[in-house]
């Protein structure tokens, strides 16, 4: 699948563009970035709209910084932490933080190489494995997006969020072991 | 099963496993193959959290943060803008043939300014007020600029900059000697140049490491990111990321005099040399690690009397020519001075700021 790459490419043009004073390139990086990024910022804040505030600052700090910006690989980690780092300095000053809510959707990859010992995950065990990841505790929610789906290494993510690598660890394994549990019927419906 | 096993299972699922540790999960899995049929479905589900942002929210905020860069970069509101502009169309016609003589008379000081500034620079430096910034062997330091330059400077090294530079000039101008890393602050029209024995460098906004020590056989500019343009002895090289220029001087006689005009160096474009990824050979000094790689005894010995200051003294000339690959991180003398010694052996004595090596 060439996706990804093609898509990691895309981005370093994009970085290049913005390093060279590009403003479209900055338009479309945030294009790009601001929905994580506003999604990580209202975990941190609970309300939209400071989350919005603060991913635009971000940028803008991005676009001041574009003559030193980070590798391509590092700069999906490099915008978090300056959420993170702008929110709290938010939070300072109204001396609040609040837990984020997440709205999660769960798919599965069905289609492709159906092996002997593959198995069929129904729509209603998908929406079972969503109910389980929504109830697990927010902060264990959190961990498990930046980790999971934004792909974040357990140092960053320890980083990010001002804890230790063996809390990620523990938590990543705490929605493991959930999402394994509802697997348990799945593996008794073999396919043909 | 194990917690272990478990361990193993949630790094494999994140990506954050070593090559050892998933040797160990296969030796698990291969006791247990029902587990294996569970992992395999689970790499098969992706989670999405969601977003409060839509696509056409996120295009409303892109829009706010380019004009939020628009304003910053005219240097006022972005609201105000519309309306000065047509008080200044109103203004215009009235007066336009006052303003355009003013325009003349401006444009000729201007003119004149320019001359004389530009005579200014055919004599560098010594007319200009400069304050000098030098670091002793052993020590390192960092210097904000007034124009929101950084430049960290290594040891026995010397910056000259001047205390502040001029609205008016249309160049900032340093002049370096040794070794230095610059985070260069953009200013739009405004182009930084750094001056050393060898080489001028021009700087559009950017970081670089540029090390020019006198007592060196080699000098050179080495681009971290941006993009520079390099003059040596009259020829340009435009340099891209990850890129260096070097000078070698031939012969080790230190051209004291006629420096530009030394026909006895060469100049060649180098990739950077990266240690790790994050890591450049160039630049590791900033961080107090030390890279050698395949240098000299000599050479590094140089290299390691600014960094300790010390004077070091090899006796034997076999050991001078020695070449070593290292990197040590953060070590003092007496470490570095046994790691070397356990790859080609020596004798050694330290006596407060002097070593003898034999």
């Amino acid at each position: 699948m060439p996706q990804p790459e093609t898509a990691e490419k895309i981005l370093f043009q994009y970085v290049q563009q913005l390093e060279r004073g590009d403003q479209q390139a900055l338009r479309k990086l945030v294009l790009h970035f601001s929905p994580s990024l506003h999604r990580f910022a209202c975990s941190m804040m609970g309300n939209m709209e400071e989350a919005e505030e603060i991913v635009s600052d971000v940028f803008v700090k991005l676009w001041r910084q574009r003559a030193n910006l980070p590798a391509v690989n590092a700069l999906k980690y490099y915008l978090y932490k300056s959420v993170r780092n702008t929110a709290l300095n938010y939070i300072k000053q109204n001396n609040r933080r609040s837990a984020g809510h997440y709205n999660w959707e769960v798919t599965a990859r069905n289609a492709g190489m159906p092996t002997p010992e593959d198995f069929l995950i129904s729509k209603e065990q998908l929406v079972f494995i969503r109910d389980a990841i929504r109830a697990l505790p927010p902060r264990c929610q959190e961990i498990f997006m930046l980790v999971k789906e934004e792909g974040l290494s357990y140092a960053e993510v320890a980083d990010l969020l001002d804890i230790s690598a063996a809390t990620v660890n523990v938590q990543i394994t705490i929605a493991l072991k959930k999402i394994w549990k509802t697997l348990d019927p799945v593996l008794q419906l073999p396919t043909s | 099963m194990t917690d272990r096993f478990w361990e193993l299972m949630a790094r494999n699922w994140s990506g954050n496993i070593s090559e050892e540790e998933r040797a160990e999960l296969e030796r698990y899995l291969l006791e247990h193959p029902e587990y294996w049929l569970k992992a395999g479905l689970e790499k098969r589900l992706d989670y999405k959290a969601g977003t409060h942002l839509s696509a056409s929210q996120a295009g409303a905020l892109a829009d706010e943060v380019l004009a939020r860069i628009q304003a910053e970069e005219t240097g006022e509101p972005a609201a105000d803008a519309p309306g000065k502009t047509q008080a200044d169309e109103a203004g215009e016609p009235a007066e336009s043939k006052r303003g355009r003589v003013k325009r003349r008379v401006a444009l000729m000081l201007a003119v004149l300014i320019g001359v004389v500034f530009t005579w200014y620079l055919w004599k560098p430096a010594m007319d200009k007020p400069l304050k000098e910034i030098a670091t002793i062997p052993g020590m390192k330091t960092s210097i904000n600029l007034g124009d929101g330059t950084t430049v960290w400077l290594n040891a026995g090294s010397t910056l000259r900059y001047p205390e502040v530079f001029n609205r008016q000039d249309n160049i900032r101008e340093v002049f370096l000697e040794g070794e230095g890393y610059f985070q260069v602050k953009q200013q739009a029209g405004k182009p930084f140049i750094i001056h050393t024995s060898t080489m001028d460098v021009k700087v559009l906004g950017t970081t670089l490491n540029v090390r020019a020590y006198a007592d060196e056989d080699f000098s050179e500019t080495a681009l971290v990111n941006g993009a520079v343009m390099v003059t040596v002895q009259g020829k340009d090289f435009y340099l891209k990321p990850r890129e260096k220029v070097i000078v070698r001087k031939k012969n080790n006689a230190a051209p004291a005099g006629g420096r530009r005009k030394t026909p006895a160096e060469q100049i060649s474009l180098e990739p950077v040399r990266g240690v790790s990824d994050s890591l450049l050979m160039e630049t590791a000094w900033r961080e107090e690690k030390l890279v050698f790689q395949d240098e000299t005894f000599a050479a590094l010995a140089l290299r390691l009397e600014r960094w300790y200051g010390v004077k070091i003294t090899i006796n034997d000339p076999a050991l001078r020519n020695s070449r070593f690959s290292g990197r040590a991180d953060n070590v003092s003398l007496e470490q570095l001075l046994s790691i070397l010694n356990a790859i080609t052996p020596f004798n050694y004595d330290i006596k407060e700021r002097e070593v003898i090596i034999q």
